[in-house]
């Protein structure tokens, strides 16, 4: 075999290899889509998913047939917990990750070993803890229970925010300090705006991680008048799958939404041109 | 504008490695000072240290008459250009400008002006709207320039701000800082690791290794006089030549063991100038590459055998080549035209006032121009109170190292050198002198002197002085109260007052913590003792120690020699065992 044919030849299987694996991907996700615009809705049947007769009928319901299952004040819900929950999370997170960065002090390393620790036990272990906590501070079955739990958990996963803080160089604030700004000062002014980036890319993921959460709203939310979209939606009966798909698509927009309108400003390299190159 | 004090500076990095060992400068109101040495060196930490980025461990540092010891670098009044711009990179030329006026609340319109006057004054107008990547090198080291400029402040800090620019802008940019410092005017600080840097920049050099100050002085004087072999080998390029020697019969015999020595006169002044000879001691012979020459058959001092190297670099010309009897490369560096010829075999001349001598032993210079002068004196005693050629010693019994000799004794009183005068000062002991020997340094003259005891002493009569001449015979002054007392080569007396029980004591390590071993129970029993002052007896081996414990009671204790020790260190007390 020749060179030319054992790299083509290489190459037609990467490429199958990749197919399969992005079918497996794909297809759940296409699976709902096509559920949604589904006429007949059945679950148990490949009319249910690939239906030949496509309708909206699914996303009116949503919206309209409200009596049951009120798919806008779940909505509504998601959408106060996850804002909320993003504009917290990402002013604690950035905070921490700037004071673990740029401080020095004694118990520095011992608390990024503790956080370290502590962010290796999976989240369900503490669920026992968080519902008997949310129980003493009478914020079960509240929706600022949810936000408090998810700011207040957030500031753990600061590594990564750690580690893009330390990549802006050092004299750089040292300049700023010998110009005359205070510590505050030297946070408001330089490290947010070469932080922008990763303030995005914080607040998208403080963002969709309580917007599309289960278990945490499943636990301390039992009222449904105070459902999110994902409890909400798994509250539906068999033959409602088609609303079930068209309310899991339309949750997944915004996302997509801010994905696209935000991914710009995810860029790096603001800090070029500031130190020597 | 504002000098720079730095008195007795420390810093200990990561628990005992000391980054820089008591550093002692008096920087003057609009002086150009280059720090320089190999990387390590503790430059850049001093330079901190003076920002007020770094803390110091111990000593004390004043701008103008403020100690800043505690002061944030904002309340410094300094300003500092980094060796990586350190712009602010999301913001314009004009902001970045402008940053330490806004943040010290000044309006707008004043700003503006500032701003504008300052990127006029670096020709760096047309770009105040462009970001620093916008910006090439040079552009963006004018505009930390410049943001150093607009505060107007009293002191300049440099930290090698020019080593990220090629050769070509390097130099420019050279000549501009120096230009801005005859403009403004200011106090500069300037930290480099490149000696032509700081030949072409400062007014004064401090040459620094290992934390220590090795020689501070102009940079004519530091290259004519190098205090050691340190300095004569880190500044001038190419390096100096070094060489083992024998000193005998007024000749310097560079020659390996066994081999025939060549043999290279020197001038007679040269050994008055030692502080010591004696005949066939040992030296190393140091050799600046300039300092050859071509000579010719009638008048050589060196034939060479054989040219290993030769490179033309256009205004000079360099040879390598071993001298007869030596395995190392020798290195000279003639002034000849690119066409001139070059014989195979050389004859070289060497330019006999320019030859450097040091010891073997540490490698400092064999000058006997030291900080410090030598002087046999009569110590009597009369009541309780000692008197140095009829002066008063002061606090004699505070400053006892050692048991003193009985009543009256013979002594060599060890001065500074600003304890020697030539005019007649209070408390000062008259001396009959003849000037053996001038050198002439820059700023100031190096005076050798012989008593007519025959004790030869060094004195410096700053520029401006008395002008002295070769014979001529003068009464100096000497201050006493200044100096120490030695007695058969033992300081008996320091030249500090220390607390009293005077103990001998030791030092040691434990672990990570700095213990203080003392003889006595009482005092062992005590927490720990912080370190006062300190008076090194070098040459000696040995330190004495002010001290006081938690409670301020002071304590004096002579320990072996310890490099490590600083000012204010606290010494955990342990008892010693015998």
């Amino acid at each position: 075999m020749n060179a030319k044919a054992k790299k083509v030849l290489t190459a037609l299987w990467t490429y199958c290899l990749l197919i399969i694996v992005a079918f497996i991907f794909v297809f759940p996700c296409l699976w709902l889509v096509m559920g949604s615009f589904s006429a007949t809705g059945n679950l148990y049947n490949i009319d249910g998913f690939f239906d030949t007769r496509l309708s909206v009928d699914a996303f009116v319901k949503l919206f309209t047939d409200t009596k049951i299952y009120d798919y806008p004040n779940w909505l509504l819900n998601t959408f106060i917990v996850a804002s909320l929950s993003c504009i917290l999370s990402t002013v604690l997170l950035i905070g921490t990750a700037y004071v673990m960065s740029y401080f020095e002090f004694r118990a520095r390393k011992p608390l990024m070993k503790l956080t370290l620790v502590l962010s290796m036990f999976p989240s369900f272990m503490g669920m026992t803890a968080v519902y008997l906590l949310m129980t003493q501070f009478n914020l079960l079955n509240n929706l600022l229970g949810l936000v408090f739990i998810y700011s207040c958990t957030a500031p753990l996963g600061y590594l990564v925010q750690k580690g893009f803080f330390d990549t802006i160089p050092h004299s750089i604030y040292e300049a700023a300090r010998i110009d005359g700004a205070t510590n505050a000062r030297i946070f408001r002014t330089i490290t947010l705006p070469l932080a922008k980036p990763m303030i995005v890319y914080t607040a998208l993921t403080s963002f969709t991680w309580p917007w599309s959460d289960y278990i945490l709203p499943k636990l301390l939310l039992s009222e449904e008048s105070n459902y999110t979209v994902a409890v909400g939606l798994m509250g539906l009966g068999e033959e409602e799958f088609s609303r079930f798909a068209a309310g899991s698509v339309f949750i997944a927009v915004p996302i997509i939404v801010l994905y696209f309108v935000l991914a710009k400003n995810m860029v790096t390299g603001l800090t070029a041109g500031s130190v020597k190159g | 504008m504002a000098k720079v004090v730095l008195s007795d500076v420390c810093k200990v990095c990561g628990g005992k490695v000391k980054a820089v060992k008591e550093f002692n400068l008096e920087i003057k109101d609009g002086e150009f000072v280059v720090l320089v040495g190999p990387s390590g060196c503790g430059k850049s930490t001093t330079l901190r240290m003076i920002a007020g980025l770094e803390e110091i461990t111990s000593g004390k540092i004043y701008i103008g008459d403020r100690l800043v010891n505690d002061l944030e670098p904002k309340d410094r009044n300094i300003a500092m250009v980094f060796q990586n711009y350190a712009l602010y990179p999301h913001m314009s030329v004009y902001d970045n400008l402008g940053y330490s006026l806004r943040c010290f609340g000044e309006k707008k319109d004043v700003i503006e002006k500032k701003v504008h006057d300052v990127a006029r004054m670096l020709d760096i107008e047309e770009f105040l709207e462009r970001k620093p990547k916008e910006l090439s090198g040079g552009q963006r080291q004018r505009v930390a320039l410049g943001r150093c400029l607009i505060r107007d402040p009293e002191v300049f800090l440099f930290d090698e701000p020019l080593s990220n620019l090629d050769a070509k802008l390097r130099v420019q940019m050279r000549s501009e800082i120096s230009r801005l410092h005859q403009r403004i005017g200011g106090t500069f600080v300037y930290v480099t690791h490149d000696q032509t840097e700081a030949m072409t920049m400062g007014d004064r050099i401090v040459v620094m290794k290992d934390g220590l100050i090795q020689q501070v002085d102009t940079p004519e004087n530091l290259y004519e006089h190098p205090a050691n072999t340190f300095v004569a080998t880190f500044l001038g390029s190419p390096q100096m030549n070094l060489y083992e020697a024998r000193l005998e019969g007024g000749k310097a015999l560079l020659g390996g063991e066994g081999e025939e020595p060549l043999a290279l006169d020197l001038l007679p002044e040269t050994f008055l100038k030692m502080e010591h000879y004696e005949e066939g001691q040992k030296a190393i012979v140091g050799i600046r590459p300039s300092d050859f020459s071509l000579g010719n058959e009638k008048d050589r001092d060196v034939l060479v055998e054989k040219l290993d190297l030769v490179e033309k670099l256009g205004n000079e010309t360099l040879l390598y080549f071993q001298l007869p009897g030596r395995k190392e490369a020798t290195l000279a560096s003639l002034r000849l035209q690119m066409s001139d010829r070059l014989d195979e075999h050389p004859s070289l001349r060497i330019e006999r006032s320019h030859i450097h001598l040091f010891s073997p032993k540490d490698g400092v210079s064999l000058s006997r121009l030291r900080d410090r002068a030598l002087v046999p004196v009569q110590v009597e005693k009369r009541g309780e109170e000692h008197y140095v050629g009829g002066i008063l010693y002061p606090n004699f019994a505070e400053r006892l190292l050692a048991e003193a000799p009985k009543g009256d004794f013979k002594a060599a009183l060890s001065l500074p050198m600003d304890a020697i005068h030539l005019e007649e000062g209070e408390g000062s002991i008259s001396m009959k002198a003849s000037v053996e020997a001038i050198d002439q340094y820059s700023g100031y003259q190096a005076i050798y002197l012989l008593l007519e005891d025959g004790t030869r002493i060094t004195m410096r009569v700053p520029e401006g002085g008395p002008l002295l001449k070769k014979g001529e015979r003068r009464t100096i002054y000497l201050e006493p109260a200044k100096g120490s007392l030695l007695v058969d080569g033992k300081t008996v007396a320091g030249s500090i007052p220390l607390p009293h029980p005077l103990v001998e004591a030791a030092f040691r390590m434990v672990g990570k913590s700095p213990f203080l071993f003392l003889p006595d129970k009482e005092l062992a029993r005590r927490k720990h003792y912080r370190i006062l002052a300190i008076e090194d007896l070098r040459e000696e081996g040995r330190m004495a120690l002010s001290l006081e414990d938690e409670k301020g009671r002071p304590l004096g204790a002579m320990i072996p020699r310890e490099e490590n020790l600083y000012v204010g260190e606290i010494l955990f007390a342990k008892l010693m065992k015998h």
